[in-house]
């Protein structure tokens, strides 16, 4: 009797958790859909728009599907989402900076009248995933897809662009021979450039009389590129002390520091964010590391990664540097700190966390705010037709002008803030803010042309100039 | 390399090893005790942790070392509960199950705590450094071996000279046989569940004032461990403390001689060690 009656308590309680882990979600719903009606917060999960996935579409699909968004009212956007993995940490800030673009464009009247619905897909940052849940985000009837999220999905993200003819803008750091090896007309990136990445922290190298480093960093991808064209560009100027690739789960890195400090590098080269980034910084600190040398890398001031260090007062303002999107802290832009309560807003209706500004955020800012301005340039809503419009789109935000993707890379041309994060005087964020070294244009940084192609050329990779399927 | 900035890489290998035995200590436990693999082991490493941000706020750190680790060793208690009517089946369905909790624990506390990385302030007492042959070191890397240093000595006094550690010893031995001779099994096992998963919640208190900390960790931080568990041997409890010093060791100089590997050393030592030894290379070979 005694254990019946404990094992049905145990059943009970593991429902409670459950359901209990499970009211995250359905919370998380019900606050988005009243935000829906009250402040444009949408969210769109329903499964009742059975279109067939875009690798059959042809005229009919791709009718069928316009038919689904006019019926709605509404125009559908996809978001590749990250929800599970570690990397997850992040997922407040990104999902705000999407909603948050999607809050604008409603509030200004929406698009041809029509409100914009962000519908979700949760891939765990595994690009197993990636296949699946963009295929069902098309047969909701999205438009066209913001994701994914992770460096690392970003391949397959392209490949299923390609092969589905389905246009997808993607907000993660890019790495080169990802951008070149996977061109597609169907792929354009709003994230980090890794190549840029590497050339301001060179210049900053440079300028500072840097003449050592060591890098510390994430396997391959976007980090390793970052390494790459640093010591490329600098030659024998820097001398490259080693480098430590991490797995995105470490988080214990007392016997790496242990070995740079012998070392004795003028600058951490670091290729990481998140976890990752807040455990190197945090446990360099204790070991004294940033008083012997300073971080150079980007992601800077971005609250995902600064706000827990800064509260442990464990940020070493003044020896960090690096590149960062959004200058949240440079509050005489005419609607800046309007911006950062709204962001905050959705940080608390989707999650009920408080967040401060995002570098991560205002990628999927960016991301959501370029479809939705090519979706208004254009009456066809095909595949194709968003494809052509994200090709010639060109807007403004309250941080840069004329924002468009480059011809030939589809990588979008930020305004990038070289900075180094100090601590702030006035009392207003509790988050380090960038002390600007200097405001690149997206030009003065970003690889030219022919500097991918002789790239290109130099990994046996064919390089794809995209402007020739405009 | 110098002398001093040896004893400095040494000291850290040692420190870096006691993290992880703190990780690996109480998985050893339940796998040598229970013949069950709990996949859940990291996220209550994580819950560790995050009790930790929230305790230690209000009390402070050294309350925390205690509560912390009690309350998750009583969720494990709940956990053991659960997964007791398969004892004895498929491990498979153990092992789906304990991966479901995982699961479970990681929401519960992205439900409680949100999704930010957290990271608790290190206590004023601890935040200081000490010069070992010229070169400073974290003191709560030392205090942290000193509690990896009292967690061994426990636990070996506990299963060496208790009469609780020679029924666990005998369980490890022969299940049916302890049994027969009307030792309660069950409540046996309920103990090892728990105190494994309250050591996996110490752990995760240590690493609370040095690692940034996300919820969804708890699915994936250890198997950055793994390899101890396989080197020290999988059923074999006294392997995991030197397991775990030798891969912080080899971590530490590695790191120096070949930083490029550095990812890669300790699953290296876990596939030479399944070669040569696959009981693991602090277990005796039993005999035949």
């Amino acid at each position: 009797m005694k254990k019946r009656v404990l094992s049905v308590l145990m059943v009970l309680t593991i429902f409670t958790m459950l359901f209990s882990g499970c009211s995250k979600s359905a919370s998380t719903g019900n606050e988005q859909n009243t935000g829906a009606n009250a402040g444009n917060v949408t969210k769109d999960t329903s499964k009742e728009n059975d279109v067939k996935p875009a690798e059959n579409t042809g005229t009919q699909n791709t009718e069928t599907q316009k038919d689904n968004n006019d019926s709605k009212d509404v125009v559908k956007i996809g978001v590749l989402t990250d929800r599970s993995s570690p990397g997850a940490a992040t997922v407040v800030w990104a999902e705000a900076g999407a909603e948050l673009a999607v809050k604008q464009i409603n509030e200004a009247g929406g698009i041809n009248g029509k409100q914009v619905v962000l519908v979700y897909r949760d891939t765990a940052n595994d690009s197993a995933n990636v296949a699946q849940k963009a295929t069902e985000l098309v047969s909701e009837g999205v438009v066209a897809i913001l994701g994914p999220k992770g460096d690392g999905e970003a391949p397959t993200g392209a490949q299923w662009a390609e092969t589905n003819k389905f246009p997808m803008v993607t907000p993660c750091t890019m790495n080169t021979r990802v951008t070149i090896e996977n061109a597609t007309r169907y792929m354009f990136s709003v994230g980090f450039n890794a190549w840029a990445i590497a050339n301001m922290n060179a210049i900053y190298a440079e300028e500072q009389g840097f003449t050592s480093a060591y890098f510390i960093g994430n396997d391959g991808g976007a980090p390793g590129d970052s390494r790459d064209f640093f010591f490329k560009r600098e030659g024998d100027r820097v001398k490259n002390l080693g480098s430590s690739q991490v797995a995105a789960s470490v988080t214990e890195f007392s016997t790496i520091i242990s070995s740079v400090a012998g070392k004795n590098p003028d600058i951490i080269l670091g290729g990481i964010a998140g976890p990752n980034f807040v455990s190197l910084i945090n446990q360099g600190t204790q070991f004294g590391l940033w008083e012997k040398a300073h971080y150079l890398g980007w992601y800077t001031c971005d609250s995902t990664n600064t706000s827990s260090l800064a509260e442990a007062g464990n940020y070493p303002y003044g020896r960090v540097h690096g590149v960062d999107l959004w200058p949240f802290w440079l509050s005489d832009i005419e609607g800046n700190d309007e911006m950062v309560e709204d962001y905050n807003k959705f940080g608390q209706q989707l999650y009920g966390q408080e967040i401060l500004p995002s570098d991560m955020g205002y990628t999927w800012y960016i991301g959501i705010t370029a479809i939705c301005e090519a979706l208004k340039t254009t009456d066809d809503w095909s595949p194709e037709g968003v494809t052509t419009a994200l090709e010639n789109v060109h807007f403004d935000t309250i941080y840069g002008k004329d924002l468009h993707f480059r011809d030939f890379d589809h990588v979008m041309n930020h305004t990038y803030y070289y900075v180094t994060a100090v601590e702030d005087t006035t009392g207003k964020w509790s988050i380090p803010v960038g002390e600007v070294y200097r405001i690149y244009k997206a030009d003065e940084v970003l690889p030219t042309k022919e500097q991918m192609k002789a790239y290109a050329e130099e990994i046996g990779l064919t390089f794809k100039d995209l402007s020739e399927y405009k | 390399m110098t002398v001093p900035f040896f004893f400095q890489t040494l000291v850290t290998g040692l420190s870096s090893g006691m993290i992880s035995y703190m990780m690996v200590a109480g998985m050893s436990l339940i796998i040598s005790g229970m013949n069950m693999v709990n996949f859940g082991q990291g996220a209550f490493f994580v819950l560790g942790t995050y009790l930790t941000y929230t305790i230690a706020a209000s009390i402070g750190f050294i309350p925390a070392l205690i509560i912390a680790p009690l309350i998750v060793g009583g969720l494990g208690w709940f956990v053991e509960r659960a997964v007791r009517p398969l004892f004895g089946k498929n491990m498979l369905y153990i092992m789906l199950l304990t991966f479901g909790v995982a699961y479970i624990v990681c929401d519960m506390m992205v439900l409680i705590w949100g999704y930010a990385i957290r990271l608790m302030k290190l206590p004023k007492f601890l935040n200081k450094s000490v010069a070992i042959f010229g070169i400073y070191f974290p003191t709560y890397y030392l205090f942290m071996i000193a509690v990896g240093i009292v967690i061994a000595v426990s636990f070996w006094f506990m299963m060496n000279k208790t009469k609780l550690g020679m029924m666990m010893r005998a369980i490890i031995k022969d299940r049916e046989m302890v049994a027969c001779l009307g030792i309660n099994v069950t409540k046996l096992f309920s103990i090892m569940f728990m105190l494994g998963t309250g050591i996996a919640g110490l752990g995760g208190v240590l690493n609370a004032p040095i690692t940034g900390m996300s919820p969804k960790e708890g699915l994936s931080i250890f198997a950055n461990v793994m390899p101890i568990l396989m080197i020290g041997g999988m059923r074999n409890m006294n392997g995991c403390l030197p397991a775990a010093l030798l891969v912080g060791l080899v971590n530490a100089f590695g790191a120096i001689y070949f930083p490029q590997y550095y990812n890669v050393i300790p699953a290296a030592l876990m596939v030479i060690c399944m070669f040569i030894r696959p009981q693991g290379i602090f277990t005796k070979k039993e005999a035949a």
